[in-house]
């Protein structure tokens, strides 16, 4: 049995798009969805209820009476949990028809191999959708070091909708650290890699899900802060690759948070996050200037 | 979901086969299973694995920088350093200027490290993470536990263990005021303690699994009396060198073995050499397979001077094999029961030859041995896992009534 893991918030519509791709997955197993809606409007609730409603899947739907945020959502789905295996999909991102079935495919795979189940968890590409771009495919790189490809985020990303384990290894290590209001993803992934859990690809060079990526209404200043938190957090991990590599990281963490600021029309934020990354890592913040030039 | 976490920090792990690390990793494994979200924090130069297996979910920190990206004029100072650390140099002044170079980095790092990842409960093992926790400055505030796995004498008062420096043995006894609760092993180890401490203090001994009595049943016994513990002098065992110097002639068809490795290997193999007992007594160095050695042998002879709690006596009960050891000797006393459970050797007069005596007498006996061994089985079934993992979570919850374990 498969549990799909969803928080939503005040985006009814999103919900309703999201559940329709699971509807139509072609892997034909017994499947319930768990709702968890994070303190939602009045009137984007009632709609999400009507969404949840129409839909011919099994959805349990859960409400928190306010708006805690997404790590502590996560953690109450995650706890609501009880199936063999779960997956997790975002309100307002979608999985195309035959993710389930070419992730459960590896899981046999990883059967037969003798592998731990309860240490692995199956990713897959994806399609990365800007909002007003055309979608750009992503490949989850697998192989070599995925503690120090993690923390680069250019080969593997740390995004939940693209995994399938089961319950055991998204218990492996603790849950969603709740001080983290963006990127608990990514301190999720560094956590049970580091707790020796391991992440596999489907081997499909499709991709399986697509994620609608905006910047619009996100703070850069609570998402540099978060890559602090982690970068402290796992900072005994992170030293392991010399003094370089952690520079390297904080100032790709400073062009992420520049980036926010610049598709929210701070411009001077983003500056101060250019400067704090020409200041952590000065060549590595000319490359990324030469190369965003030269792309206009 | 793992719903609390727990941080344990030792200052030293990698390949240590130490008993303090193997309860270190065994209480990490067991609170692990019962849904704990575990992280080990070292603070240790070599970036080498533990000695005993973990399990996967739990996460280790090593929380000092590695050597290898530390600056050229960085591992200078540091190699000056190392001099200044090993030298006797302990003139007052710069033995605090000492103290803070040695240790300074642990604290300060440790302090950074708990507001950064922010656990529920920090659970310090051995006195120099109980004194770097206890000076570590940090904003959150988690539950505090000190797990102290010695006699106390030897923890805070005997200037060879440890730090030597003076600096050092203050902090290790002033730090204890800051922690919520410190696990002693033993009842006997509450009277060292100050009045305003005792009502923090839980008795904590050490979980011995349980072997199936099947598996006891099968154990074929050769002749063999072992002894178990690292060579150094606390654990005696030039005086079981010398019981067996006069066992020799009556036992010919009898043999010693000798597991562990410590600095008096060199001193007990010419001890060995210089009553001629090469044939029937060795030096086996570390197992990793120490439970076929228990189930093999029929006796063990443990006559160390004292216990912090004595985890190979417990493994060797649960092995159904009969011990022998001093009667003044702590962890000893404490788990074994004269003549139910082992046999106390008289520690007044001349030690040796009374650990001969009485080991003469077993060995002589084999029905006997096989009662002790029956006895030994049952009697430690007060530390089993189960119950010592309950005392765990009063430790780690601070719930009250503490439940205290009685004495054998």
């Amino acid at each position: 049995m498969l549990d799909v893991l969803i928080p939503h918030y005040n985006d009814a519509a999103a919900l309703d798009m999201t559940l329709q791709s699971i509807e139509a997955q072609s892997w034909k197993g017994k499947l319930r969805a768990i709702v968890m809606d994070d303190g939602s409007d009045k009137e984007e609730l009632a709609h999400a209820e009507k969404v949840i409603l129409n839909s011919a899947l099994k959805i349990e739907f859960m409400k928190s009476p306010e708006n805690r945020g997404r790590p502590v959502t996560r953690n109450k789905l995650l706890a609501a949990a009880d199936a063999r295996f779960i997956a997790w999909l975002d309100a307002g991102d979608v999985w195309y028809k035959h993710k389930l079935q070419d992730q459960f495919n590896t899981i046999y795979q990883c059967v037969y191999a003798g592998e731990d189940l309860n240490r692995i968890w199956v990713t897959c590409n994806y399609d990365w959708q800007w909002m007003g771009r055309k979608r750009r495919k992503v490949t989850q790189t697998t192989s070599g070091d995925q503690l120090k490809n993690l923390f680069v985020g250019d080969r593997l990303r740390a995004y939940l909708w693209t995994l399938l384990g089961t319950r055991e290894s998204f218990n492996l290590v603790g849950g969603f650290d709740e001080r983290l209001p963006r990127l608990q993803d990514l301190d999720y992934f560094i956590s049970f890699v580091r707790g020796g859990g391991r992440l596999v690809n489907t081997g499909q060079s499709e991709p399986l899900c697509c994620y609608f990526k905006s910047d619009v209404g996100r703070n850069a200043q609570e998402i540099r802060d978060c890559y602090d938190t982690i970068f402290n957090k796992h900072g005994p991990a992170l030293g392991r690759y010399g003094h370089g590599f952690r520079r390297r990281s904080h100032a790709k963490a400073d062009f992420v948070a520049a980036r926010f600021a610049e598709n929210n029309k701070r411009p001077l934020m983003a500056l101060k996050f250019w400067l704090q990354a020409f200041g952590s890592d000065p060549r590595y913040a000319l490359y990324r200037t030469k190369t965003s030039l030269q792309k206009g | 979901m793992r719903q609390l976490k727990i941080c344990f920090v030792i200052e030293k792990l990698a390949l240590r086969s130490g008993g303090a690390e193997r309860v270190l990793i065994e209480t990490a494994n067991a609170l692990h299973d019962a849904g704990y979200a575990i992280e080990i924090v070292t603070h240790e130069p070599r970036g080498k694995p533990p000695f005993y297996p973990l399990r996967a979910g739990i996460i280790q920190s090593n929380i000092r920088p590695a050597n290898e990206f530390r600056s050229r004029g960085r591992r200078v100072l540091d190699r000056l350093r190392a001099r200044f650390h090993r030298s006797d140099v302990l003139w007052p002044g710069v033995r605090r200027l000492k103290w803070v170079s040695m240790h300074g980095g642990f604290w300060r790092r440790l302090g950074r490290h708990i507001d950064a990842t922010a656990p529920d409960i920090v659970v310090a093992f051995l006195p120099p993470a109980v004194t770097a926790l206890g000076l570590a400055r940090f904003r959150h505030k988690p539950r505090l536990f000190a797990s102290l796995h010695n006699v106390p004498e030897q923890d805070f008062d005997n200037p060879e263990r440890w730090d030597p420096n003076p600096v050092d043995r203050m902090y290790r006894r002033r730090v204890l005021e800051r922690y919520d609760a410190i696990g002693i092993l033993l009842p006997e180890f509450r009277d060292w303690f100050p009045t305003r401490l005792q009502d923090r203090l839980i008795v904590m001994p050490n979980a011995v699994p349980p072997v199936s009595p099947s598996r006891l049943a099968q154990a074929k016994r050769e002749k063999t009396v072992i002894s178990v513990g690292r060579l150094a002098d606390v654990k005696e065992h030039r005086l079981l060198i010398e019981a067996w110097s006069h066992l020799k002639a009556d036992f010919p068809d009898w043999s010693c073995r000798i597991y562990g490795v410590g600095p008096l290997e060199h001193e007990l193999s010419d001890l060995i050499r210089k009553h001629g007992l090469e044939d029937t007594v060795m030096l086996m160095g570390d197992t990793r397979d120490i439970e076929s050695v228990y189930f093999s042998a029929s006796l063990l002879a443990h006559p160390a001077k004292f216990e912090g709690f004595g985890l190979v006596i417990t493994e060797a009960l649960a092995h159904g094999l009969p011990v022998l050891g001093y009667e003044d000797c702590s962890g000893f006393n404490f788990i074994v029961e004269n003549g139910r459970s082992g046999i106390f050797v008289p520690s007044e007069g001349n030690r040796a030859q009374n650990l001969s005596v009485e080991m003469a007498k077993l060995m002589r006996d084999p029905e006997r041995r096989a009662a002790l061994g029956e006895g030994g089985f049952k009697a430690i079934e007060r530390f089993a896992p189960e119950r010592i993992l309950d005392l765990w979570k009063v430790a780690i919850h601070g719930t009250e009534p503490v439940p205290q374990l009685g004495k054998a």
